[in-house]
């Protein structure tokens, strides 16, 4: 079982990555157990602040993504333990999307459409 | 420090009128006084649609008076505290220098306090903004805040500083362009209330960017010309291949290093990066109206605070951006505001026009 963590934002909006597979570890059973207890379902609000970082966290078939500020507790835990234990030194420089080369004009471009959620447009303007 | 005032009777009245932003700092309250209070405002999270929770604008200027800090009786006075956190995560800390207070041995403390005074100055003397709100709000800021914190943000109420990791940051109270862009945050919660994703996000981090830039000009005095244009010159530590983590003038060129990378901001439309990460790219795709304004600054030539900085103030303070406003209805908002101002035709309107031009954005509205 393999754990992953992204986490971005932040000053300067990089994303790092830190990864763990949980049989590899000197204590799998504690892994397990903390899995087994978090929050999987959970959906926590994502109230964006400005310059805070948004981790990502998946462990297949979950996966969750939980403002910094919402970083406590056992997800925390979780999240310390596999920083602790990634054997890479440093984080590493995640691949994030490629620069998207078509023009976007105001006609196709919306405030709010990135593909990055169901929610609804709202008109600009509005007060 | 003041506490919002919340009727422990009437907790849901209060929190029905109250922004999604006030409620996330109510909710947080641990003082028992105001137990009911936080309950409520979490409850009514939960309650609210996620796509209004990050509707970061609207009814500031109705808040009550009582959840405002006590008015002093000249506008333009300064009120500043700043806090340790002494190395945990606890908000808002030890108060270390309330406003007036003699210097400490601390060095961020000093740099905080000092910062957040320039800060202050420049919206005051130059724009006539008595502080964050326009209303003489106390400028809080927190140091030391986690162990090896390798950041600083803008928590909706305060600045907090963490002190860096010694292996990329080396602390960031040092840079008054830094301070001035997480206080910034302040000025665009206030105002234009930019909501923190994708192109409007981009531009609330812009705006950051270009009054973070300005306060740091202001203060030491720097032309257009003169200026280095960097956010978070000297925040780095010796290892770093970089100047700063970004550059307004040109995007993309602030670090090339081995471990952060390269800086990925594009500096026009067409390198506009689409992604999931960093609430869609925020921190990315500031870079292409940040060339827009230095351009504009620099084709002025001058003191950038005067035109460039007045027509971007006027932009973000004349009440025609919605929050979720796009790069165009930004861009269209500044010539606007240009031509009030200047006059159309005018060498001002014409830089600004200019300015959208060479980063590839239709300033037509």
């Amino acid at each position: 079982m393999k754990i992953l963590v992204w986490r971005s934002g932040g000053l300067l909006g990089r994303r790092v990555e830190w990864d763990v597979v949980v049989d590899e570890q000197p204590d799998p059973e504690q892994w397990y157990l903390l899995i087994a207890e978090l929050p999987w379902d959970e959906r926590p609000a994502v109230i964006a602040t400005p310059d805070r970082y948004t981790y990502r966290i998946r462990c297949d078939p979950h996966e969750v993504v939980i403002p910094e500020q919402q970083l406590t507790g056992p997800w925390r835990e979780l999240v310390d333990r596999v920083r602790d234990a990634d054997t890479q030194e440093r984080p590493r420089e995640s691949e994030r999307g490629e620069p998207d080369k078509s023009r976007e004009t105001d006609k196709s471009d919306v405030s709010g459409k990135s593909g990055m959620s169901g929610e609804p447009d709202e008109p600009d303007g509005e007060r | 420090m003041p506490q919002p005032h919340v009727s422990p009777n009437t907790p849901h009245s209060v929190c029905s009128i109250v922004p999604p932003f006030l409620l996330a700092r109510i909710a947080t309250l641990d003082d028992p006084r105001f137990e009911r209070a936080a309950y409520a405002a979490r409850r009514s999270l939960t309650d609210i649609a996620p796509e209004h929770l990050d509707h970061g604008r609207g009814d500031h200027s109705l808040l009550p008076r009582s959840l405002r800090p006590d008015q002093p009786s000249v506008r333009g006075t300064i009120n500043r505290a700043i806090s340790d956190a002494q190395g945990t995560e606890t908000l808002p800390g030890a108060l270390v220098r309330a406003e007036g207070a003699p210097e400490t041995d601390d060095g961020s403390v000093t740099e905080a306090y000092d910062g957040l005074g320039s800060t202050f100055a420049l919206f005051w003397e130059v724009f006539a903004r008595d502080s964050i709100d326009d209303r003489s709000a106390p400028l809080e800021a927190t140091v030391h805040y986690g162990k090896l914190y390798d950041n600083a943000f803008w928590d909706g109420r305060r600045m907090v500083f963490g002190d860096g990791d010694g292996e990329i940051f080396d602390g960031f109270t040092r840079s008054l362009s830094v301070i001035g862009h997480e206080l910034a945050h302040g000025v665009t919660e206030f105002t234009a209330g930019l909501v923190y994703r994708d192109q409007s996000g981009a531009l609330n981090e812009h705006v950051s960017d270009v009054f973070g830039a300005l306060v740091e000009q202001y203060t030491l005095g720097q032309s257009a010309a003169d200026a280095s244009w960097l956010i978070g010159e000297g925040i780095f530590t010796d290892e770093v291949e970089g100047n700063a983590l970004r550059s307004l003038k040109a995007p993309g060129t602030a670090y090339d290093d081995d471990v952060l990378g390269k800086d990925p901001q594009p500096d026009h439309l067409d390198g506009y990066i689409k992604t999931l990460d960093d609430n869609g790219g925020v921190h990315l795709n500031s870079g292409i109206p940040n060339r827009a304004f230095w351009s504009v600054a620099d084709s002025l030539g001058g003191y950038a605070w005067e035109r460039a900085g007045q027509i971007w103030y006027d932009t973000l303070t004349g009440g025609s951006l919605g929050p979720r406003a796009d790069f165009s209805r930004f861009a269209a908002a500044t010539v606007v505001s240009a031509a009030a101002r200047f006059g159309s035709n005018s060498p001002e309107h014409e830089a600004v026009l200019a300015g959208w031009t060479l980063v590839g954005i239709n300033a037509t509205g």
